[in-house]
């Protein structure tokens, strides 16, 4: 049986590692990817933590709404994506620079 | 087979539950009503209009017969779902906010010159009203989550709904990846305080007990990361940088919607959580931490913008860190400085929000310095900007200073010898000296300056007229007799 502890320190890893993708990379959909880690990093937890809940299993069906959920906000950041490929050939963040935020 | 203890109980709570949401279904049906009669009906753009105004009004409708009838909360649907006289009045704000953002939709022409029309927009404006209510009743993690992300899923295609051009699906970009990025950050925070607390209840005192157990810096990094979340649609300040963008190129009307009615919403539930977060000093001092950087940094960067749209995000980034500033009192204090800063706050925005789009659609310009001698052309709008800068402002007669004046008195009578509080309150005042600056700069240059060129007159949106001048009227009305709103909303 693998202890709690494993669970949570890889799931803090893959946190760290979506978060770190999201700063660094030159890509929007790597940057997508890097967010998808970090959304799995937190199932990850939930389902371990919901081990020793298991008269109501939140920990079991919050995993299954986030997966839901995730699905749909990444096929509509793919969308806006796609459009603004068409309009620039680009997706770099650091090279769409007519906005200064 | 293991048998369910509960399930009869729980269909029966879940069965009794349903009569109590009469609004949310409303706005369920008008918006399936909506996504087949575009589908299936040509031209029906004014069918979707009459029957998306009906929509709001019959849920504003269920939602006054709440506010008469019921006293006392409630916990609905096994405690998802709670159902208080705060939340209603929280939800009334929302649709009241929703029908002037409708009306203003059909004038906005960016919009309504879309090639595939504007139904699409408003089944999308529906949803995300629909996801406000459930956010402002949420009594639940789970529920928290999901209707942010409704929210947050309905803003994002909003933003983006006829970019274009390359800046605006570049604005439509960062905003979605910003947004992305804020729920990751939330969902781990909830799933902490799940493993901490072993339950995702809000209300009850699992919640509590579980967080004063685990330790202070356990629970404070929780807690920060659900409140990051929250301050992303708040745009409050470690988390504001989409805003300037996608206020600056997103459709006006829909710039004046997003400004005001999600922040409602997630006042609402931000004050329906603050007894059960407040527990140690965390998130008293998050929301002084945020408070000041945003009320600072919104008013001394609205200073240095010409575009208007943009001029006007960093306002209401200040604007956000103004009612911040609120949540750091005991629940009971606050209610009615909230709902009256934020009815008055949204009635001024959307009023300068139409008549920027007024001077959009007939003159093209959009940057402040191109509004010289405009004032001789326009001048009725012109007065009505005039005096909802000045309530936006905080300055007498208007109802903006009524409504700062709520905000400071109630701090003042609370201040218990916390030098925080104090240096919170000298931040807001000298913030509210610098935003006049920016604020009287848009009246400077309608009516003082010599106008570059020869403008025409202006011809259309008369709509859009007589709603700022009704917006304006009623912030100069709210101003001089503030018991009539308080009588409103109490």
């Amino acid at each position: 049986m693998i202890p709690l502890q494993h669970f949570l320190l890889i799931g803090a890893v893959l946190f760290s590692l979506g978060l770190f993708a999201v700063i660094t990379r030159k890509n929007a959909i790597q940057i997508l990817m890097g967010i998808e880690l970090m959304i799995n990093a937190s199932i990850l937890n939930m389902v371990a933590f919901g081990k020793y809940d298991k008269i109501d299993n939140t920990g079991q069906i919050f995993g299954l709404f986030i997966i839901i959920l995730a699905a749909a906000s990444v096929a509509v950041a793919l969308v806006i994506i796609m459009n603004l490929y068409k309009r620039t050939q680009t997706i770099d963040p650091n090279q769409t620079k007519s906005l200064r935020g | 087979m293991q048998d369910l203890p509960n399930i009869q109980q729980t269909t029966t709570d879940i069965i009794n539950s349903l009569a109590y949401l009469g609004s949310e279904w409303i706005i369920i049906v008008g918006f399936l009503v909506i996504i087949l009669t575009d589908l299936f009906v040509e031209k029906s753009k004014m069918f979707v209009a009459g029957l998306a105004m009906l929509t709001l009004l019959t849920s504003g409708a269920f939602l006054v017969h709440d506010l008469i009838n019921f006293q006392n909360s409630e916990l609905l649907f096994n405690g998802m779902f709670v159902f208080s006289k705060s939340a209603i009045q929280f939800k009334l704000l929302i649709v009241a906010v929703s029908l002037f953002s409708l009306v203003f939709f059909y004038q906005d022409h960016r919009l309504t010159k879309h090639p595939k029309g504007i139904n699409d927009l408003i089944s999308i404006f529906l949803a995300s009203i629909l996801g406000m209510f459930l956010l402002v009743s949420s009594a639940n993690l789970l529920m928290l989550f999901l209707s942010i992300e409704m929210i947050s899923l309905a803003s994002y295609l909003m933003v983006s709904y006829n970019a274009y051009q390359k800046k605006e699906a570049e604005a439509g970009m960062k905003y979605v990846l910003f947004g992305a990025v804020a729920s990751a950050i939330m969902l781990y925070g909830i799933s902490l305080i799940y493993g901490f607390t072993g339950t995702i209840n809000l209300y009850g005192d699992a919640l509590i007990i579980g967080l004063s157990q685990i330790g202070i810096g356990a629970s404070a990094l929780a807690i920060i990361l659900v409140l990051a979340g929250i301050s992303f649609k708040l745009s409050a300040v470690p988390f504001h940088f989409w805003t300037p963008d996608a206020y600056q190129v997103a459709p006006t009307s829909v710039v004046s919607f997003l400004s005001a009615a999600p922040k409602i919403a997630v006042f609402g539930f931000l004050y329906y959580l603050l007894p059960y977060f407040q527990i140690g000093d965390t998130i008293n001092q998050f929301i002084l931490f945020a408070a000041a950087t945003s009320m600072i940094l919104g008013n001394i960067a609205a200073v240095f913008q010409d575009d208007a749209k943009r001029m006007m995000a960093y306002s209401a980034i200040g604007h956000t860190g103004f009612v911040l500033m609120l949540f750091v009192m005991p629940q009971a204090l606050i209610l009615n400085a909230v709902l009256f800063y934020l009815a008055i706050y949204s009635i001024a925005n959307i009023g300068v929000f139409m008549s920027l789009s007024y001077i959009e659609n007939n003159y093209a310009v959009v940057n402040i310095s191109g509004f010289k001698g405009l004032g001789k052309n326009i001048p009725a709008m012109g007065v009505c900007l005039v005096i909802l800068m000045v309530s936006l402002t905080g300055i007498p007669p208007t109802a903006g200073f009524i409504a700062k004046f709520l905000v400071f008195s109630s701090l003042i009578s609370f201040n218990s010898a916390s030098i925080y509080i104090t240096f919170l309150l000298v931040i807001a005042v000298l913030t509210t000296v610098v935003s006049l600056f920016y604020y009287l700069k848009i009246p400077l240059n309608f009516f003082l300056k010599k106008s570059v060129g020869d403008l025409p007159i202006a011809r259309n949106s008369s709509v859009l007229v007589a709603l700022a001048i009704l917006l304006t009227f009623l912030t100069v009305l709210f101003g001089v007799f503030p018991s009539l709103l308080n009588a409103l909303i109490g």
